[in-house]
């Protein structure tokens, strides 16, 4: 349904974005994540029709709709945005806002649709009221049945929850989500919440310094990241440094792995993998290869960091505490191989 | 394709105001339109609405020919017909100045009238020769006093009014003001621009007051008693004392007329005046306009009603004009006023005449 | 489009610019060795001086009224605008009329003491300092109306905070209150100062010789209209001084208060003496600016001829308002039109035409008209002699001496009325709106009808009302360029006043006074409301 090929955008000099490919299938939700002033935000603006890309194509439903020399108004793109401050139209009411986009249909099949997303979105009891006598989840709520109300072929989400209190958050992906895949809709999803992002999406990529890293499954992205900075971004897994020996595998404090791009590395290159920290654990027995240097409890367990004999910290998880500069004996489990970086 | 969006979206908004700006244009192409209808003729007059309009009326109603006025300030008015040239709906001139009918005469926005009526009614001295403009009314402007603080023999002309005796006894309106301008300027044609500046540095040392208001305000401070002597237009003591008002009768009671320069040039008198204009379109109908105001019945309401001196000799003046007596009038050709204008300002200006 | 519109009202501007090239040194040299210095000290004195009278008078009624309770005080709250409504050049032939030297106050005190004219001191009105008074008395509710609504938006848990901290209601005036307020202040002082700068009805009659009476002498007493255009030129380049030395007050002091919960809390004055002191001095500001004024137009129109124009009363009175409503219209269409595009469009160039556009606010009246006169002689010409080539009908004006021409010249002299609260309106639309609705597949023209105007309507009203109050004051354009057989109220005022009949003049001006209090009231309900809205 979106297609962008190699688009680029700068503000004069100032390069916002570079090179960004990526594909969404029709029906797909997709998150884009990355902290703020990534350029995520202005990749949602080019696609929306706002700011023209300087180099690359994007498509939408297989239409070209902008390059370098061309791009067609926001307005013929057909897509929906739901915006970081919902954009609401104060002197509108709920069933005004969300009827706004839908002058090309009949007034029966205005007030069909209408009535459709009210139930969609559980605003029957509110339809009358205008936007400044709702809640923060309703408004949410008034601002997607805006947005998906004309059908469009793809919808954007830009940070949809950044101003809603944390408690409310997962509830309303959920409702979010449910809510687009009852409509069957397309879209893009904006934000820098990882858990806002697994939960929602079908595909995902990371978004940092203005380049897409990583685009890709979220368990593919998850087990199997791209770039070392996607390891930083997730903080799921650790970085170990390591050397890389004659048979092509990396010789790390924890042990010696087997690459599985051997072919991008020479002997005695300095190299890494990352590692996840469920996959490390504390073995009984065995030489000292770690000093655990802090434990703090979170969740129902505990995460400690140590210090790797090479100087490398890394995180595990533990059930119990362990008394700081305690020597202990690391083990990566279930190995498999590793993407050396 | 940017700028074509935006025109687009502009064209899109400005249907908002259509319906307005429609409405506009049709008064514009109804006014218009009107200029070709009725027989008519337009004037610029810079004498005011009040004291044109009856006159103005009457010739409608003795010759059905209907009158179009716009009131404004001399040069304001010039300069529109200067601006509007040959398109210019105007017919017919009417200034307060003759310096003025001087200046629309040199650029050319006036043209010659031959007619015998109006040569034989306006003498010589109060037209222009080439007949580009006539005077209709005389407005002299002497010296007023005190009658219980000045005696009329204490006066001579304005010249005298310098001498130390008047020392902060002198009203006098502000240079910015024509009818000073012109006095100023038949000075400088009679006594030279070194002369007349240091008499207006004497008047000026002379001042009872920062100068302020009208030619009324000065005679209205010689009856409250913050000067003794005032150079003012007769016919405004005139209207004071024709006036319903009480206080404004008593006030102009106490002031006597002198008039001034008897034994040398004579007092300075200026007309208001008429042209036809050079982009006429109605010429006839204002060549009759002119000629009905130069009929004695009109000379006689200009000075019954409004108390200025009739341009013709053989009008019977207002009683109480009779009562200030005949008069020398200064005889120097009017237009020398409009050439020397500038130069009167510019005398004023330097002897600090605010 | 919109470049044409700008070159249309710009035409004006450039025909004054030309101006600055014909060389006048003779003039010139003249005027710098005699009479210009004092215009320029007079003309910034006089600035310096009202500037000051405004301060005192709009933010102390102001700071009273929004945030005291204190007798009468609902009453202050709309009476304190009304002087508004009144015309400087009005205030002044009423007070002239009964404080000048023959006026009746002083005619009364010489007949009842017998004293003559020396005997006794009195201040002069005509002068220089009558013309700072008057300025400052119908000018300061530009300062007290937006004061007002910067003191009422200021929220209770500020002075909660400052209480807290022990702090007294005066310095928290002068540590809170009113550093909070001072960008609406300074908005408010901005527009008085270009109001006494285009004075000229006032200064002209009270014998002040700024640097419009300047242009008038130089045009009229030198027939030099280039060195009138070029004094004209040092004046707008004070204007712009001053629009300068505005941005650089507001710009070091913006301000959040979007969110503004709660209203004001009124202050209770203990002390029953403070009271009345308050009551008083609101009082003494009301009845200086507008009762004794208006009261003594009456006593004036008694004694005038009325019988004389009785008869043209109406047909004036209804010329005034048709073309002030129409133009009003028109002035506050262009001002939406140039918003608009402002708002879409984020060039550099489109600022600077709109800044330039704004500009006329500050220009003498009659400097505009001349303006006019002179660019649209030059569109009448050309329009001519391309007609010319196609027929032999004599030359006809399509540009001037018709409406079209006075109502240009009213355009161009009030549009920057017309422009600030729409572009203030403007500016809280946040842009996102703009961008939803053009993702819903309206386009821009429809945008702009269901999402700017809706949320302008409150803005539009308001320009529309203070275009309206201002254009039934104007006077020198309006002389100079308005059609056959058309006057206005205030020209019949003005003709009857410089006539030296003050008090025919006294009809007219009431009727001025009494139509124009109505926009001025409804203005000051709007405001409340909006208030209470925000509230």
């Amino acid at each position: 349904m979106l297609n962008l090929n190699s688009v680029a955008f700068s503000y004069g000099h100032q390069s916002v974005l570079d090179d960004i490919s990526l594909n969404i299938e029709t029906g797909q939700i997709a998150c884009l994540l990355g902290p703020s002033g990534c350029g995520k935000s202005t990749l949602l603006r080019l696609i929306a029709g706002f700011e023209q890309p300087q180099n690359g194509e994007i498509r939408i439903a297989a239409k070209l709709v902008a390059n370098n020399s061309h791009s067609i108004a926001p307005q013929n793109r057909q897509v929906g945005m739901l915006f970081q401050d919902l954009a609401l139209f104060p002197h509108l009411s709920v069933t005004q806002n969300i009827a706004f986009g839908l002058h090309q249909l009949s007034q029966s099949e205005q007030q069909h649709r209408v009535d459709e997303l009210l139930q969609l979105c559980r605003l029957q009891a509110f339809k009358s009221r205008y936007p400044h006598q709702l809640s923060g989840g309703q408004k949410q709520r008034v601002a997607l049945a805006r947005a998906m109300a004309p059908k469009p072929n793809l919808i954007l989400l830009d940070e949809p929850f950044s101003s809603v209190e944390t408690g409310l958050q997962s509830e309303l992906v959920h409702e979010v989500k449910s809510m687009l895949q009852a409509d069957q809709s397309t879209a893009l999803w904006v934000t820098h919440s990882l858990d806002e992002a697994f939960a929602v999406a079908d595909q995902m990529g990371v978004i940092l310094g203005g380049k897409l890293l990583q685009w890709a499954k979220p368990q593919e992205l998850y087990d199997q990241p791209a770039h070392p900075d996607v390891i930083s971004f997730l903080n799921h897994a650790n970085l170990i440094s390591g050397d890389i020996k004659q048979d092509g595998s990396i010789e790390t404090p924890l042990g010696c792995f087997v690459l599985n791009n051997q072919a991008d590395f020479k002997t005695q290159d300095c190299a890494q993998i990352g590692v996840q920290k469920r996959q490390i654990h504390i073995h009984p027995a065995g030489t000292p290869n770690a000093t655990i240097i802090q434990s703090v409890y979170q969740g129902g367990q505990y995460v400690l960091t140590a210090v790797l004999n090479n100087k490398d910290s890394i995180q595990l998880f533990h059930p119990s505490p362990v008394e700081s500069g305690s020597q202990v004996h690391l083990k990566i489990e279930h190995e498999s191989n590793f993407r050396g970086f | 394709m940017v700028a074509f969006i935006i025109i687009n979206i502009l064209m899109q908004s400005l249907r908002l105001f259509k319906s307005v700006l429609f409405i506009v244009a049709a008064g514009l192409i109804l006014t218009g339109c009107a200029q070709v209808a009725d027989p008519e003729v337009n004037v610029y007059s810079s004498r005011k609405e009040a004291l044109i309009k009856p006159a103005l009326d009457k010739f409608t109603a003795a010759t059905g020919i209907k009158v179009n006025l716009v009131t404004g300030k001399d040069d304001a008015l010039i300069e529109r017909l200067k601006a509007e040239g040959a398109a210019s709906p105007a017919d017919v001139l009417i200034t307060v100045d003759a310096g003025r009918l001087y200046r629309a005469k040199s650029f050319g926005l006036t043209q010659a009238i031959d007619s015998p009526s109006l040569q034989n009614a306006i003498p010589a001295a109060f037209r222009d020769p080439e007949n580009h403009w006539f005077g209709l009314s005389l407005r002299a402007r002497p010296i007023m006093y005190a009658k219980d603080r000045v005696n009329p023999s204490e006066l001579e002309s304005y010249a005298s009014l310098t001498t130390d005796k008047w020392l902060g006894k002198v009203c006098i309106r502000s240079s910015g003001n024509i009818y000073n301008q012109s006095l100023v300027a038949s000075m400088v044609a009679s006594m030279g621009t070194a002369a007349v500046e240091s008499w207006a540095k004497g008047l000026v040392k002379n001042f009872a007051r920062k100068p302020v208001g009208g030619d009324r305000d000065q005679i209205k401070a010689i009856a409250a008693g913050q000067c003794d002597v005032a150079i003012a237009n007769t016919y405004y003591l005139f209207g004071m004392l024709q006036s319903d008002d009480p206080e404004q009768v008593a006030a102009a009671e106490q002031i006597g007329v002198f008039w001034p320069n008897q034994n040398d040039r004579g007092t300075h008198v200026n007309v208001s005046g008429i042209a036809v204009t050079q982009a006429a379109k109605n010429k006839d109908h204002a060549q009759q306009l002119l000629e009905f105001l130069a009929q004695d019945e009109t000379q006689s309401w200009y000075a019954n009603v409004n108390g200025e001196y009739p341009v013709k000799d053989n009008i019977e003046a207002h009683p109480l004009l009779v009562e200030w007596g005949q008069f020398k009038k200064d005889a120097l050709n009017l237009a020398k006023l409009g050439e020397l204008n500038s130069e009167a300002v510019k005398i004023m200006d330097r002897a600090g005449w605010p | 489009m919109v470049w044409l519109i700008a070159l249309f009202f710009c035409l004006p501007f450039m025909a004054l610019l030309l101006q600055l090239f014909v060389s006048e040194a003779a003039i010139w040299q003249h005027l710098t060795t005699t009479v210009l210095p004092t215009y320029l000290s007079q003309s910034l004195l006089l600035l310096a001086w009202v500037a000051l009278g405004t301060l005192l008078i709009g933010v102390s009624t102001a700071w009273l009224v929004a945030s005291h309770d204190f007798p009468g005080r609902t009453y202050f709250q709309w009476l304190l605008i009304l002087p508004m409504a009144m015309p400087a050049y009005i205030v002044a032939y009423a007070y002239t009329w009964w404080l000048d030297v023959a006026g009746p106050i002083q005619t009364a005190l010489r007949s009842h003491f017998d004293w003559s004219f020396s005997d006794y001191y009195f201040p002069n009105i005509r002068s220089f300092s009558g013309a700072v008074v008057v300025l400052t008395l119908v000018l300061y509710p530009y300062v007290y109306l937006l004061a007002r609504a910067a003191f009422q938006k200021q929220t209770k848990t500020l002075s909660e905070v400052h209480q807290l901290s022990g702090g007294s209601t005066t310095s928290f005036f002068y540590r809170v209150a009113l550093p909070l307020a001072r960008p609406a202040i300074f908005g408010g002082l901005a527009l008085v100062m270009m109001e006494t700068l285009a004075d000229y009805g006032t200064v002209q009659y009270f014998g002040v010789n700024t640097l419009t009476t300047g242009i008038l002498k130089t045009w009229f007493g030198l027939g030099s209209l280039s060195g009138a255009a070029q004094i004209a030129m040092l004046l707008l380049t004070m204007v712009i001084l001053v629009m300068l030395l505005e941005k650089v007050w507001r710009g070091q002091a913006k301000y959040d208060t979007a969110n503004n919960t709660g209203t004001t809390q009124l202050r209770s004055i203990n002390s029953s003496c403070k009271k009345w002191l308050a009551s008083c001095w609101c009082m003494l500001v009301v009845v200086l600016g507008f009762v004794l004024p208006a009261t003594l137009l009456v006593v004036m129109a008694f004694k005038s001829q009325i019988a004389s124009w009785y008869h043209d009363f109406l047909s004036v009175t209804i010329d005034t308002l048709w073309l002030a409503g129409i133009t009003a219209l028109i002035t506050v269409g262009a001002a939406l039109v140039l918003m608009y595009v402002k708002r879409i469009h984020h060039g550099t160039s489109h600022r600077a035409v709109i800044q330039a556009m704004s500009l006329g606010y500050a220009i003498p009246g009659l400097v505009i008209a001349v303006g006019v006169t002179i660019a649209f002689g030059w569109l009448d010409q050309g329009f001519n002699s391309i007609r010319s080539m196609f027929s032999n009908a004599s030359p006809v004006l399509f540009f001037s001496g018709g409406f079209l021409a006075l109502i240009t010249a009213y355009v161009m002299r009030f549009l920057a009325v017309a422009i600030q609260p729409i572009d203030a309106a403007y500016q809280s639309i946040r842009p996102h709106l703009d961008e939803a609705s053009l993702l819903t597949g309206k386009n821009s023209s429809q945008t702009f009808r269901q999402i700017h105007m809706p949320l302008l309507k409150s803005s539009v009203w308001t320009a529309m009302l203070l275009v309206f109050v201002d254009l039934l004051k104007e006077l020198p354009a309006t002389l100079v360029l308005r059609p056959f057989n058309f006057n206005t109220l205030a020209v019949k005022a003005y003709e009857l006043a410089s006539d030296e009949r003050l008090a025919d003049a006294a009809i007219p001006a009431l009727s001025i006074v009494a139509v124009g209090l109505i926009p001025v009231l409804l203005l000051n309900q709007r405001i409340n409301a909006a208030h209470d809205n925000h509230a």
